[in-house]
């Protein structure tokens, strides 16, 4: 399957199977490309195999099989350094929102551009603009378990795009949050692609895909079945 | 990385909380040891301090004159060495008596009949080491025939048991030293392990190990300034009480009263001891993050 742009391509999987310890394949054969500043939606049933395709495509877990390119760089044979660079051109919204406890909310902003090396001054710029704008301006000394589910998601949306990755993978990331905040954080999704941001979004959400019309690619059972038109996905 | 707040909740175990408090015991019998040590040495260079003395003898003569003669030369030559502090010849009375163990008391009659040799005491000032060889290639220039030994009163018992002393002080800083080191590998292992879910975050956001390992740097340098200091002061409001307390009614348990070098000397065990916890808990951390790939 070809990324639908002919952008350069930031993320290639080639007959990518993918495993959890020694269960049967929970992806299988699965040939994608994504090019630079695309936006897809990833859809399939519960258990289909979406948030696996996330956590390959965000390095987290090896494939069984196949290769995975990602910016040029067949990830099987980079150093370690080298996988550190690639990861920090990936924003991600984990499912469970991964923060850290012991954590403010904007230090947990903050991580990504403290481990990439920016200065104090640039991240308190960065996070406080960031989290201003998801309106979480007077929650940002909060902890996480000071902050409803929603406010935690929004954190950790605020975390993967205050980077300006390159990529971005977000798992269900309007779940949580409440109706007038999706259209925010939608809206900060399509700035960021429109900037050149490649954006790979899993949801459930019809509404989501109707309201915001992108390519989608479905999964069912581990494999990728071809893209499906924004209005048929929909519909599904 | 910013100082208030590390990443890894390494505070929040009790491995790691217990860290500084371990420290803290650990320098604090480290810095006694080399107490024990540095004050060894002070007692070990005030023995090496204490005069030298050589005694040269001088052959008996029939010819009176001629002995006093050879006798002064000698004592000048002696008396234009280096360092120097006097020369004394010994009396008649004080070599009867070094005589008496072999030819038992010496009477006035006796004396006429045995030809002693002339002995000369040479003392040099506190801290010269005299040169033997030049000294008997010296006196024998005037007097072939004389012989210089060294006379010197020996430190004996004490300043072998602070030689002892001052290895066996020394081992066991050293050896506190390498416990700690010991420890702090355990406790960045095991909070590694404990971590591994924020760790594995850390790299997914991009962190090299570097970054990673710096966390649990930070976090051991941290404990080691907190426990160090508390040790450290322990150990020197100790030392003090030993050193000083017993002289205020005039007893003294240690002969030797810690230099100024001395001070220095400990202070540096609990930086010394800071470094090592530090880059102990880096490199521990380093090679236990390469075999979580």
């Amino acid at each position: 399957m070809d990324g639908d742009r002919s952008g350069r391509a930031i993320l290639q999987l080639h007959g990518v199977g993918m495993r959890y310890g020694s269960g049967d394949e929970v992806l299988r054969d699965i040939d994608l490309t994504i090019n630079a500043g695309t936006f897809h939606y990833l859809v399939g049933p519960s258990g289909a195999g979406k948030s696996s395709l996330l956590r390959l495509m965000a390095l987290s877990a090896p494939p069984s099989r196949g290769t995975v390119v990602l910016f040029g760089r067949d990830v099987a044979l980079v150093d370690r350094d080298e996988l550190g660079r690639l990861r920090r051109r990936i924003g991600v919204v984990f499912q469970d929102f991964r923060l850290l406890d012991h954590l403010s909310a904007f230090d947990n902003v903050a991580l990504p551009l403290r481990i990439g090396g920016a200065d104090e001054e640039q991240i308190s710029a960065y996070v406080s603009q960031m989290l201003g704008w998801l309106g979480l301006a007077e929650r940002m000394e909060a902890k996480p378990a000071q902050l409803s589910m929603g406010q935690r998601q929004l954190v950790s949306v605020a975390r993967a795009v205050v980077t300006k990755p390159d990529l971005l993978l977000a798992d269900e990331p309007t779940s949580n949050v409440e109706p007038a905040r999706v259209e925010r954080l939608m809206f900060l999704f399509s700035e960021l692609h429109r900037l050149g941001t490649a954006v790979v979004l899993a949801t459930h959400s019809r509404d989501l895909i109707r309201r915001w019309p992108f390519p989608v690619l479905h999964i069912e059972r581990g494999r990728l079945i071809r893209p499906l038109p924004t209005d048929r996905a929909a519909a599904e | 990385m910013h100082a208030a707040q590390l990443d890894l909740p390494l505070d929040d175990t009790p491995a790691s909380r217990f860290l500084a408090w371990l420290i803290g015991g650990l320098v604090f019998l480290a810095v006694l040891a080399c107490a024990v040590a540095v004050l060894a040495q002070g007692a070990v260079d005030r023995l090496a301090e204490r005069p030298r003395i050589l005694t040269v003898a001088l052959p008996a003569v029939d010819d009176p004159a001629a002995g006093e003669a050879e006798l002064a030369q000698v004592r000048a030559a002696l008396k234009g060495l280096p360092g120097v502090a006097w020369t004394a010849l010994v009396s008649k009375d004080e070599l009867d008596k070094l005589v008496e163990p072999w030819i038992g008391r010496v009477s006035p009659e006796t004396r006429a009949e045995i030809l002693l040799p002339r002995l000369v005491d040479v003392r040099f000032q506190p801290g010269v080491v005299p040169d033997l060889e030049e000294v008997t290639r010296r006196v024998r220039a005037i007097a072939p025939a004389a012989m210089v030994d060294e006379t010197s009163p020996s430190g004996g018992a004490l300043e072998e048991v602070a030689r002892r002393l001052r290895w066996i002080g020394g081992g066991a800083g050293l050896l506190v030293l390498l416990v700690l080191v010991v420890a702090v590998v355990v406790v960045t292992r095991a909070s590694l392990d404990l971590h591994d879910e924020t760790v594995d975050l850390l790299r997914l956001l991009g962190a090299p190990d570097r970054y990673v390992a710096r966390q649990f740097e930070l976090h051991a340098m941290a404990s080691a300034l907190r426990g160090g200091s508390i040790g450290f002061a322990l150990a020197l409001a100790t030392i003090l009480g030993v050193v000083h307390l017993p002289a205020l009614w005039g007893v003294h348990l240690v002969p030797v009263v810690p230099r100024p070098i001395d001070w220095i000397l400990l202070a540096i065990v609990p930086i010394l001891a800071s470094l090592l916890i530090a880059l102990s808990a880096r490199l521990a951390a380093v090679h236990g993050l390469a075999r979580l790939r």
